[in-house]
């Protein structure tokens, strides 16, 4: 089944677009274009087979217990220690995969981003 | 580091082997010339930590999410392949 993959808060949604626009248009380098080619490739990999064994999707029981509902995270890359993470969720509909986050952040600086440990997390659900 | 736990294993039919009360699902496997394996658990699988930032476009997607209020299906025709 082929999913649709949505993204969940516009940054995230207009990142995606900057990026293609300035594919589209030749403009792209350095680390956007390595960025939409991971990208392009983990969310096509998600929307024929989010189980496909290189994207090594599992769920974060942590998250999901935040916020009531199984998320997901996917690597963007293997075999690499400082490897991108998508986090993501199934809905609002039956065929929807909703992109809920991206690691490293687009805001994260190189060095000194806040981090936040998951064991100190709680629920936010009702 | 302390041992947990020590037994013994046989390989079925398919050369399958049982780990007992596994806290980790995905290991890295190296296998040795002597025939000796190891089992190393694969340790980016839960990441212990997340940034700030991403945390925080969690909480709203999600909330987003709930208010029907996320994105229209993204296009990849728009991409210009190399």
């Amino acid at each position: 089944m082929d999913f649709n993959i949505r993204m969940g808060v516009p940054e995230m949604e207009d990142l995606w677009k900057d990026l293609c626009k300035k594919s589209k248009e030749g403009t792209l380098k350095g680390h956007d274009k390595k960025l939409l080619k991971k990208l392009t490739k983990v969310l096509r990999f998600l929307q024929n087979d989010p189980k496909y064994p290189g994207l090594r999707t599992h769920e974060i029981n942590i998250l999901s217990k935040r916020y009531g509902i199984k998320v997901w995270q996917s690597y963007l890359e293997n075999n690499t220690p400082s490897a991108g993470r998508l986090f993501w969720v199934y809905g609002p509909e039956r065929k929807d995969i909703t992109i809920i986050g991206i690691e490293p952040h687009p805001e994260d600086k190189k060095d000194g981003y806040e981090k936040i440990r998951l064991s100190s997390l709680k629920n936010i659900h009702g | 580091m302390s041992l947990v736990k020590e037994y013994e294993a046989k390989l079925d039919s398919k050369h399958r082997i049982t780990i007992r009360g596994s806290e980790y699902q995905y290991f890295q496997v190296k296998q040795y010339g002597d025939g000796h394996l190891e089992l190393l658990p694969r340790v980016l699988v839960d990441p212990k930590e997340i940034s700030k930032n991403t945390l925080k476009m969690m909480d709203k997607s999600v909330e987003n999410l709930r208010n029907g209020k996320v994105s229209e299906p993204i296009n990849f025709g728009s991409i210009k392949e190399d």
